[in-house]
């Protein structure tokens, strides 16, 4: 879940960054914006409902997903929906790499940014 | 003179044979009873027995023999501390997951009559601690209300019949036998018996229980 550590550059997409069951349940929340565990489950089959369980769990502790409890009549559940689009997730991510670049190797870091950015204007 | 002969001799020498005998009779004999009829309170004799079978041996020890008492007391001692220390971080574990009461929770707790607590998770979780229930959301999620009926039922068995968690882990480490009492398929009679079976069984399936097919089995025999 985003742990510099666990960063892998190699990869494609958002599974750089979170896992491969984190990243497909985001980009579904990204899509239809509020869903409960089983509507979730019911567009991955593959997962098993503990297995969404576990991982929403960790989104949510993580603060990229967000969910509140609806209690309407006999039933009590949770709907999840996602704490920023896909750009706000991009800068929280981005603004974390950096200052774990920045505590590493200092002003370089920031000069290398400079420099990429002015490459891409 | 080997160990056991050593052994031996201090306990003849101390006049403690004859009651240190009678003692491993009544543990084994405790044992006996507990693997036929697997009553916790058989478990609980022999263990105690064994206790106070092993405490009285060390004791009658002399010489160089006497170190496996102070060998056997740093064994509970520090045992005693793990226990404590799990038990400590399980109750702020839960206190950390509580969320706050709700009218679906209210309900079950004036019908069952027990304290019930809701646990901030999305995680499949039931169990009885401390004299509360705990549930989760992502239980309830799952579940029918006849099915959550009878999670709380098999977990109300645990609250006011199985056996103390803190107190079977002391006497497994106090006897060295390490036996640990297991009471999930009375808890599941007794769910059966006041909820129905058809509704525990459906409960069992849906949370994918470890083991559930055996104890869906063992309801019917």
């Amino acid at each position: 879940m985003v742990k510099i550590e666990r960063i892998s550059l190699d990869k494609k997409g958002l599974i750089k960054f979170f896992s491969p069951n984190e990243a497909r349940i985001l980009e579904l929340l990204w899509k239809k914006m509020e869903l409960t565990s089983v509507e979730i489950h019911d567009e991955f089959n593959d997962l098993s409902l503990p297995c969404i369980g576990g991982t929403l769990d960790r989104l949510v502790k993580s603060g990229f997903v967000k969910r509140k409890i609806d209690e309407n009549g006999n039933r009590i559940r949770y709907i999840y929906s996602p704490v920023g689009n896909r750009e706000k997730v991009g800068l929280k991510i981005s603004e974390k790499i950096i200052e774990s670049l920045v505590d590493t190797f200092g002003s370089s870091t920031i000069d290398t940014i400079g420099k990429i950015s002015r490459r891409r204007k | 003179m080997n160990t056991i002969q050593c052994y031996l001799s201090c306990l003849v020498e101390s006049g403690l044979i004859y009651p240190f005998v009678g003692l491993l009779g009544v543990t084994i004999t405790c044992l006996f009873v507990f693997l036929i009829n697997r009553k916790y309170g058989s478990l609980l004799g022999s263990q105690t027995f064994m206790t106070i079978t092993i405490t009285l041996s060390l004791f009658s020890m002399q010489c160089d023999m006497f170190q496996w008492l102070w060998i056997y007391l740093g064994i509970i001692f520090i045992g005693t501390l793990i226990i404590s220390i799990v038990k400590h971080y399980i109750t702020l574990q839960i206190s950390y997951d509580i969320c706050k009461p709700s009218p679906f929770i209210s309900k079950l707790k004036r019908q069952f009559k027990v304290p019930i607590y809701l646990l901030d998770t999305q995680k499949i979780k039931a169990f009885a601690y401390q004299k509360k229930i705990y549930l989760s959301i992502g239980l309830l999620e799952r579940l029918n209300n006849n099915e959550i009926k009878a999670v709380v039922a098999h977990e109300k068995y645990h609250l006011y019949h199985s056996p103390n968690k803190i107190l079977s882990s002391f006497l497994a480490l106090t006897s060295l036998t390490f036996l640990r009492y297991g009471d999930e398929y009375n808890a599941d009679r007794y769910a059966a018996k006041t909820t129905g079976i058809h509704n525990l069984i459906n409960a069992l399936k849906k949370l994918e229980i470890r083991d559930y097919n055996k104890r869906i089995r063992k309801l019917y025999y």
